[in-house]
């Protein structure tokens, strides 16, 4: 009887505090909509997303049925982007290549980001110590490392499936965030704010938690976001050079690799592998720019 | 006999693009300063009296313009004349400003005595008459000028970059330059605010010795009334961009006319009093001005005649001038007015 | 039993900052408070008045521990406050709390009003129901003149005087016993600033509070303390009642101080004493009394030894060789 009032009182408490806090969130969201480029990057992200989530219901063709005879057509009624060397329609690989990628990349970004922010908040907020110093001693060792070389050395040992990629190339990113969060810590360290979270007799998880993480967290988002497209690239890359996705598994690299081989009997291979990498890169930088504008909390709603 | 008007301010009106709208933080604004008076203009944040000042010497930003009025400075109106024309004839040399931060006055990267320089030398150009060719000759006149005012250790300061100066020297610098380039106006904005208490009084004694000096024209910006009944023969107060009170600053002290005055003086904490009035509300919103009486929300003497129109400005008693409808007592005003 | 009993407090910082730190010897400190002691009883108000550097906020964070203190002792209640730790510190910090001397940088950006003012009440776990906290922090808002409407808002939205009302209100969510404000009025326009000085006083009157107030303002100072204390480069130089020191002011450097201040009323202007060359530095502070560089008063034996700390009237103290 009174373990089920107290439980009804937790959650509603619980439900409370998550109200109000996503009821905060909603002027970030206002001031992305007003934003035009940051709304275009929005939508060129959202259909990344969407084209992996939904691949098997918007493609309109299977993208692993090969059509021997249709090879290397341009853009036509049937094949509206075309087909490749092997008559696979390209606008349903490009499609599925979201598919494959898009998990990958969110993955990297949402792990490396993780623990990078993680390492960096512990050396901002004990710098000067041992722990700072190794800190950043790791991570000037993983970011002087030239970045192909430890993935292929990785890739050589681990293989290359969809896990061991996400890992390695999270992994190669965690310097990036570790050092940004770790100076936001330390200028945050010093903000009258802090010093009022302690004088209300605050511990130090809470300070961290509550104060110095939410003000750290802008340029780590708007980094997250470039990110997106340089992982993108980075697999592009690593695909390109036979080390990522596997054939016949639909990647953007890929195509690019055998646009590439395949540039005499038809252009449009490559044609389409760039401009949609082109299109992915410019819609991460266009939505990751209107966050950073976004995330300011100096104009508000009721102005 | 009254002296000459050096700076006369008519009807300025001053117009921010923002996103909002419109804004009009100086509204019909007029002003009179005479040969050798310092005008106090007083009033919060808000009520206009910097972007007054900003107004005269045509540095307001790019979203702001003066949308009607004349400033005539001995007679000429400075309004239509360009960024140019000021640059040759009016900046340093007929007008000068005193602002609020010395050190945004003062470049990082040149030495004190340079700038100071530059100043003179600049100055002397503006001038008819023989040009000393060099600028490092002012050297001494700038020295001598320093130690007069009962600056110490000239050397050193001289020599030295403007960081390493504290802020009161540097005002105390930059006003003793201002006043012995002889403008014929002198702005001063707010320029002890952001000074310590003693260092404050220092360059307001200064203030006063340069006044008796030179006897040049000073238009004296701040918030503290007690400082300006110190430095001022005559005060303008300002409200939401207009003049709601003017008069000799000796009467305005002790015989405030307008409720804002009032209100203000009531405000003013000392240790006779044990509660202080503070004015209920908060300033108007710029974007909409009314034409009604901009106090009139927050005024505790409001009356009948607050609902009907905006007072102009009324000289109530031989140089007291005040904008409140309460003065509208003869028939004929309230013909005008349509006050009860 | 005074609330609060500061004795020959020290707060010395690191005069050299760098990577490398130097030998002992060579080490300076610059003496932000050098030796500072009085009483605040309970339902006082204690101002500290002086110039920049003079180390007036630097005490005010010291007794709160907000920054280390060198050396001395401050009794709370008969507990010394700078050797508590833990449980016993959370405690203290429940019953003394400060206003901020700048408001904004003193509210986080990014949490509203609901979360600033809740956020002490969850830090105690003062209340665990949701509805609860939402009543007290309404009542407290209420207090302020502040709305329910205004709990969503963010600091940036709100005027100087009413991001000020927010800093109160989350110090006095706690009730507290004690509160340092730290320049309460500055940089406020003179009605916000009478609106703020009223509910001070109104708050100390309901709530019982004591206030050690912060302020260079001494307008505002004489109207709201009953006694003050003048300090001069990490010392007190003068203390007294309020209306006593006005009458009777004695250290060379609170007359000067004193006289510095513009009045409204030719009849209250006292003849102004200017004085010469500038705040000395804190980190290398004058010998013997830290005043005789600027005081045209200056005897030889004011650059051997510093004066001691006397009272020379009912409950006026000052440190100086004419009062001997």
């Amino acid at each position: 009887m009174g373990y089920g009032n107290t439980l009804q009182n937790a959650l509603k408490n619980l439900g409370l505090r998550a109200f109000h806090k996503i009821r905060k969130q909603k002027w970030v969201i206002a001031k992305i909509v007003r934003n035009p480029s940051a709304m275009v990057g929005a939508f060129i992200v959202a259909l990344m997303i969407i084209s992996a989530v939904f691949a098997p219901w918007i493609a309109p063709h299977d993208p692993l049925k090969t059509d021997i005879e249709h090879r290397f057509e341009g853009p036509s009624a049937h094949y509206l982007l075309g087909t490749d060397e092997l008559g696979r329609d390209t606008l349903a690989r490009i499609i599925y290549g979201a598919r494959t990628t898009v998990p990958i990349i969110f993955g990297v970004v949402v792990l490396g980001a993780a623990i990078g922010v993680l390492l960096g908040i512990l050396a901002g907020y004990y710098s000067g110590t041992f722990l700072d110093k190794l800190l950043l001693w790791i991570f000037d060792v993983i970011s002087t490392f030239p970045g192909i070389i430890l993935v292929l050395a990785l890739v050589a040992i681990f293989g290359s499936s969809d896990l061991v990629l996400t890992l390695i190339l999270a992994f190669w990113r965690i310097p990036s965030y570790g050092r940004i969060s770790r100076t936001e810590i330390l200028s945050i360290k010093n903000e009258t704010y802090v010093k009022a979270a302690e004088a209300l007799g605050a511990r130090r998880w809470r300070i961290i938690l509550s104060h110095m993480l939410p003000n750290s967290l802008p340029p780590i988002i708007v980094l997250g976001g470039m990110d997106l497209g340089v992982v993108v690239m980075s697999i592009a890359g690593l695909s390109y050079l036979g080390l990522g996705m596997q054939p016949p598994k639909p990647s953007w690299g890929g195509m690019l690799s055998i646009g590439y081989t395949y540039i005499r009997q038809s252009p449009w291979l490559i044609i389409w592998g760039c401009v949609t990498l082109v299109i992915i890169m410019i819609g991460c930088s266009l939505f990751s720019g209107g966050l950073r504008a976004s995330l300011k909390p100096e104009e508000s709603l009721s102005e | 006999m009254d002296k000459e008007v050096i700076l006369e301010i008519r009807n300025l009106s001053v117009r921010y693009r923002t996103r909002k709208g419109p804004i009009m933080p100086v509204a019909n604004v007029s002003l009179r300063v005479r040969e050798g008076e310092c005008l106090g203009i007083a009033g919060e944040s808000g009520c206009g009296k910097s972007t007054l000042a900003l107004a005269v010497m045509k540095l307001l930003p790019p979203n702001a313009r003066i949308s009607t009025g004349s400033i005539l400075l001995n007679g000429e109106d400075l309004v239509p004349l360009s960024e140019k024309e000021y640059g040759r004839r009016i900046w340093g040399k007929r007008i000068i400003m005193i602002s609020q931060n010395p050190h945004d006055a003062l470049d990082p990267v040149f030495r004190v005595r340079d700038q100071l320089e530059e100043i003179l030398w600049v100055h002397e150009k503006s001038q008819p008459g023989n040009h000393t060719a060099q600028r490092e000759s002012h050297g001494h006149e700038i020295e001598r000028i320093l130690t007069g005012m009962g600056i110490p250790d000239i050397s050193r300061v001289l020599g030295a970059y403007p960081h390493q100066l504290s802020g009161g020297m540097k005002q105390r610098i930059l006003t003793a330059m201002a006043f012995f380039c002889n403008p014929s106006i002198l702005i001063a904005d707010e320029p002890t605010t952001a000074l310590d208490t003693t260092i404050a009084a220092q360059v307001t004694e200064m203030f006063k010795d340069l006044m008796k000096a030179h006897s040049t024209s000073l238009v004296y910006i701040s918030h503290d009334l007690a400082l300006l009944s110190e430095l001022s023969t005559s005060v303008a107060v300002m409200y939401a961009g207009e003049i709601v009170e003017y008069g000799k600053t000796a009467d305005i002290a002790s015989k405030p006319m307008h409720p804002y005055t009032t209100a203000l003086l009531a405000a003013l904490p000392s240790a006779s009093k044990s509660r202080l009035d503070s004015i209920p509300g908060r300033v108007p919103d710029l974007s909409n001005p009314t034409r009604l009486c901009q106090f009139s929300p927050r005024c505790r003497e409001k009356g009948g005649w607050c609902t009907e129109e905006k007072p102009e400005l009324l000289e109530v008693t031989p140089g007291h001038w005040a904008r409140c409808s309460k003065f509208l007592t003869t028939d004929t005003d309230r013909s005008i007015h349509g006050a009860r | 039993m005074a609330l609060v009993e500061v004795d020959d407090l020290k707060i010395f910082f690191e005069g050299h900052t760098g990577m490398l730190s130097l030998p002992k010897a060579h080490r300076e400190f610059v003496h932000a408070v050098d030796g500072v002691g009085f009483h605040i009883q309970e339902g006082e108000i204690l101002s500290l008045v002086g110039e920049s550097g003079c180390g007036k906020s630097t005490t005010g964070m010291g007794i709160l521990r907000l920054v280390n203190a060198t050396a001395g002792t401050v009794l709370f209640r008969g507990e010394n406050v700078l050797k508590m730790k833990g449980r016993s510190l959370r405690r203290y910090r429940r019953k003394a709390q400060m206003i901020f001397q700048s408001t904004y940088a003193s509210l986080n950006p990014r949490m509203t009003v609901r979360e600033i003012v809740a956020e002490p009440i969850r830090i105690h776990a003062l209340e665990g129901d949701e509805q609860r906290i939402e009543e007290k922090m309404l009542e407290v808002l209420e207090t302020m003149g502040l709305r329910k409407a205004d709990l969503e808002k963010m600091p940036n939205e709100f005027s100087g005087g009413q991001a000020r009302r927010i800093g109160i209100a989350r110090a006095l969510v706690l009730g507290p016993e004690l509160i340092v404000a730290d320049e309460p009025t500055s940089g406020l326009d003179v009605s916000v600033a009478a609106g703020i000085l009223n509910l001070m006083c109104d708050l100390r009157d309901k709530h019982h509070l004591t206030y050690l107030w912060i302020s260079h303002d001494l307008h505002a100072v004489s109207f709201i303390s009953d006694r003050v204390a003048v300090m001069y480069l990490g010392k007190i130089v003068e203390m007294a009642r309020t209306k006593h020191l006005i009458e009777n002011l004695c250290h060379p450097y609170t007359k000067a101080l004193f006289s510095a201040i513009p009045m409204l009323d030719p009849a209250e202007r006292i003849s102004r004493i200017i004085l010469k060359g500038e705040i000395p530095s804190a980190l290398h502070p004058p010998s013997g009394c830290r005043f005789h560089t600027r005081c045209s008063y200056r005897m030889p034996r004011c650059s051997e030894a510093e004066p001691p700390f006397k009272e020379i009237g009912a409950d006026h103290w000052v440190s100086c060789y004419l009062y001997e």
